[in-house]
């Protein structure tokens, strides 16, 4: 991370004031982006309408103060993800793994999102979601249908995930956490 | 991998040294927002804050406070949300972001927050919100808080501001109705004080905003001691609005108002006597009215007793108007309104305004010595008012002449000075045309005014003084002398004065003819002045009539007959309303109006709001932009910017020289502008006053306003002349309805045309 060693750093070390970890949860609408949040903060799953703007929730992990930030993916609201890319140290991207129909869209979105300065040193992680449901593409198809591999200069990983059973969720995170840390060091 | 990401890490932190560190306040605000810690954030937000109320521009930062809107910290969350009503126009596709927050924290469990949310939610006057907000402003209405409910019902007026259309459709009109019946008066009061909202903001003639019932008036009544002085106001405004023949019925409103008239607030007793006063006038019992009367004085005099002179100034405006319709009501509360030393100048006017208009025999001696005092203060203004109240006290009470006119004669002589001899001997000369003739008033008078005939230097108290001389030409010693002097000086004299000397030494050679013949001399000598040296043409006329008719065969008769002939006795020198004036005036207490002594019509635009949204959609451009912008929009758009653009420049040449040339070249160049503008868009100057009102009417409000704004510019740069133009325009405003505004967009141009 392009963190600046600064004095206010070291006060808020002193003082003990946690230095919030910025990730956001990016993807198509419907993809779970909203019940992943509140799966990983709340242990439950919620019932959600779509998104309209954001929420956001700070999560303790593994010593850790994370900021979730969670985007609306309607294709009138995508356009502003941008304003919250600066100072990003991860994206999660969530994937419905069974809207084949839409997978070229979230592949395009992904990679220009994955384009902007602002994101060059944020890690990637990428949950194939929905895995509970019939139909659901494995993890390496969605790799594939995503092109993952193209990445080049990135820390990433894509993982099998429920949201709903909450399976696949905290392996995610962990392999996170583990990038994050190496970074922050 | 990690190595990877390790080594960029490090190229970004040598590209950030190399670039070095960015500067700017906007620039430390940005990162201090989308810091990593909680506190430097709430921080930035609150440095934010402040550069807005200072007016700084902070707008650039929106999407950056806009993510801060999620958070526990109550503290925050109002900042934040104050940010974005003031900001939410300048990005109002932004907004929408701020959606989920919205709707999250009007489900919050804290009732506050919940009010909070729906209040901002509401004043975000962005035409996407109104798509979101069916759900969090439905969910309020019907909240078991009812503090929330009344924030939601005064959102329904801001939303019917918005989109009527939408607001009717999902039924929040009928909610806001039915909550008029709900248990909490806070509530009520809201509800009613949204729905008078809707009323002014509706002109769909069909749609019936709502009906006032004797149930509805029965619920009023019972919430009218609990609510807040607001919604006390709002009700009495109702129960003002709210007629009955049920005598029955209008007792029982006027018994409930009567305890509000011992409000502490000033607006809440105003509005109750107007409720009493509305309701009094279907009562025929004479006793029960009077008593009811009795008990508004004290109420009324207690405005008078407040603290703060803008207050006791509006209170004393509203019993003047009260006094002209029950001039018996304070007959009592005379020294309530003596002057106190500390009052402003516009207070002691006010008060010897209703002074005199109270006065009768039983308190006219205190009053005249009241008035004495006032006539020896040090202000001119003063000085001068009281001097005419001891005219009028004289002119309305037959039995304090002689008082009044001793008193002013001590003044004078004790006194002097040439403010009150002035003004003493017009209010003299006015005593004596309320009752002509009377021997004992005359000489009285006479010989004080001819005492002090040099010092008479204004032009009025010399007209007085004059027009004495023509009616009483016998009570004057000398008065040979005295006509000479006029004449002598006849030429430097105003013309309306001439005219006055004219009659006078006219009407003295017909009553005086048959004893001296040297009067002819001076009639003969004013006539040739007056025809032939004189460059009044009213002057001159009238001496050629007064010549041709002297000069006739008619009788003497006749000629005494026309010129001789008595002005009828003048009645009073109180102002007094005009009768339907009056009226409206009483119906419209503890508003502005009774400030202004107008009925409301005369200043107030009933198309005000039409106007304002519509110069609303011409500051959104985006929004017209996304409305499928017609020709008609981008034409008022351009107008607006054209004028703007000329606006800008003048303010700018005004900051830069003070050279008169410049600014005139750049003043006609702003005028010419417009004018070429209107030929444009199909209304040139000089034949607009007869374009059919068929052009369309929205083009053409927000073309005057913008034009108003930038002729006042203009105008400020000339400091000449520009009080009257303006109030020409005022005017114009004023009286003429949107079926003439074409006319009003060009004066402007014409006016300023006319000034170069």
């Amino acid at each position: 991370m392009g963190q600046t060693f600064s004095f206010a750093n070291i006060f808020s070390k002193l003082w003990g004031t946690t230095r919030e970890i910025r990730i956001l949860i990016l993807g198509l609408d419907g993809a779970g982006k909203t019940t992943v949040l509140y799966r990983l903060q709340l242990g439950e799953v919620v019932t959600t309408k779509p998104t309209i703007g954001f929420n956001v929730e700070t999560l303790k992990y593994k010593n850790l103060t994370l900021n979730i930030w969670d985007l609306g993916g309607q294709t009138s609201i995508r356009p502003y993800w941008r304003c919250y890319y600066s100072n990003t140290a991860a994206i999660i991207f969530v994937v419905d793994s069974t809207d084949k129909d839409r997978i070229d869209i979230a592949c395009k979105e992904l990679h220009t999102m994955l384009k902007e300065e602002e994101l060059q040193d944020s890690a990637l992680l990428v949950f194939a979601n929905k895995q509970d449901q019939a139909g659901a593409m494995t993890a390496a198809e969605v790799s594939q249908a995503l092109n993952l591999t193209d990445l080049k200069d990135r820390s990433w990983s894509i993982v099998a995930s429920s949201a709903i059973k909450g399976e696949g969720l905290t392996e995610g995170l962990d392999w996170l956490m583990d990038v994050i840390k190496d970074e922050q060091l | 991998m990690s190595k990877l990401s390790m080594s960029s890490a490090l190229e970004k932190r040598i590209r950030a040294f190399l670039q070095g560190p960015r500067k700017g306040e906007t620039y430390e605000l940005r990162s201090g927002l989308v810091s990593q810690y909680k506190h430097e954030r709430k921080d930035a937000i609150q440095r934010v804050i402040q550069a807005m109320t200072i007016g700084k521009d902070v707008s650039s930062l929106f999407p950056d406070v806009l993510k801060n809107i999620a958070t526990y910290d109550l503290e925050q969350k109002k900042l934040v949300y104050l940010y974005l009503m003031n900001y939410a126009k300048t990005h109002p596709e932004l907004c929408i972001l701020a959606v989920n927050t919205f709707v999250q924290d009007t489900e919050d469990p804290n009732p506050l927050i919940r009010a909070l949310a729906i209040r901002t939610m509401g004043c975000i006057r962005v035409a996407r919100m109104v798509d979101y907000i069916e759900i969090p402003l439905s969910r309020t209405l019907k909240d078991d808080n009812p503090y929330v409910r009344k924030t939601a019902a005064i959102c329904v007026a801001k939303l019917f501001d918005l989109n009527p259309e939408i607001c009717i459709e999902l039924g929040f009109l009928d909610e806001l109705k039915s909550l008029i019946k709900d248990s909490n008066p806070m509530v009520v009061a809201n509800a009613l004080n949204a729905l008078y909202e809707i009323k002014d903001m509706n002109d769909d003639n069909n749609l019936q905003i709502f009906i006032i019932n004797e149930e509805i008036i029965k619920n009023l009544l019972l919430c009218l001691n609990e609510c807040t002085e607001w919604g006390r106001i709002t009700i009495l405004t109702t129960l003002n609005d709210y007629s009955t023949n049920d005598i029955e019925e209008a007792n029982h409103i006027i018994e409930r108002v009567i305890p509000q008239l011992q409000h502490a607030n000033p607006s809440v007793v105003l509005s109750s006597i107007k409720v009493i006063l509305h309701h009094l006038s279907i009562i025929q019992n004479n006793d029960i009215k009077q008593s009811i009367l009795r008990k508004l004085s004290a109420p009324l005099v207690s405005l008078v007793s407040s603290s703060i002179p803008e207050a006791q100034y509006v209170g004393l405006k509203n019993i003047r108007i009260l006094l002209e319709k029950y001039p018996q009501i304070l007959s009592k509360e005379l020294r309530v309104f003596f002057i106190k030393y500390s009052d402003p100048l516009y207070l002691k006017l006010e008060k010897l305004e209703i002074m005199i208009r109270l006065a009768n025999d039983n308190n006219s001696a205190l009053l005249l010595g009241e008035l004495k005092e006032y006539a020896m203060e040090i202000e001119p203004v003063l000085v001068s008012k009281a001097i005419n109240c001891i005219g009028s006290v004289a002119i309305t009470l037959a039995g304090s002449v002689i008082k009044s006119i001793n008193l002013l004669i001590n003044l004078i002589d004790e006194r002097g000075g040439d403010l009150i001899i002035n003004e003493s001997i017009i209010v003299l000369t006015n005593i004596l045309r309320r009752y002509p003739g009377k021997n004992d008033l005359i000489t009285l008078v006479i010989p004080v005014i001819a005492n002090h005939i040099n010092e008479l230097n204004s032009n009025d108290s010399l007209s007085a003084y004059v027009y004495l001389l023509g009616e009483y030409p016998k009570y004057f010693s000398h008065l040979s002398d005295k006509l000479k002097i006029l004449i002598d000086g006849f030429l430097e004299f105003d013309s309306s004065l001439q005219l006055l000397i004219l009659t006078t030494i006219v009407k003295i050679n017909l009553v005086l003819s048959d004893s001296q013949s040297q009067y002819s001399n001076y009639l003969q000598t004013v006539l040739e002045l007056a025809t032939k040296d004189c460059e009044n043409a009213d002057v001159r006329d009238k001496a050629y009539i007064y010549w041709r008719l002297l000069s006739s065969s008619s009788s003497s008769d006749t000629k005494h007959q026309i010129i001789l002939s008595k002005l009828p006795p003048i009645k009073t020198t109180i102002s007094s309303f005009n009768p339907v004036v009056l009226e409206a005036l009483v119906s419209e207490l503890s508003t502005l109006s009774s400030v202004y002594h107008k009925p409301s019509f005369t200043f107030i635009d009933p198309h005000a709001y039409t106007s304002l949204q519509s110069e609303s959609s011409d500051g959104g451009k985006k929004r017209v932009k996304a409305n499928k912008s017609n020709i008609e929009d981008l034409t008022k758009l351009a107008k607006a910017e054209i004028i703007n653009n000329s606006k800008n420049e003048n303010l700018l040449d005004f900051d830069d020289d003070d050279n008169g040339i410049s600014d005139n070249g750049n003043g006609t160049g702003s005028a010419s502008l417009l004018d070429e503008l209107n030929d444009l868009f199909s209304a040139p100057p000089t034949s607009t006053s007869s374009i059919p009102s068929s052009a369309d009417s929205n083009t053409i409000t927000t073309n005057t306003n913008g034009g108003e704004g930038s002729i006042n510019d203009i105008l400020n740069l000339f400091n000449t002349s520009q009080p009257s133009v303006t109030q020409d325009f005022n005017n114009l405003n004023l009286s003429n309805s949107t079926s003439s505004s074409t006319t009003k967009s060009t004066k402007p141009s014409q006016d300023l045309l006319d000034l170069f």
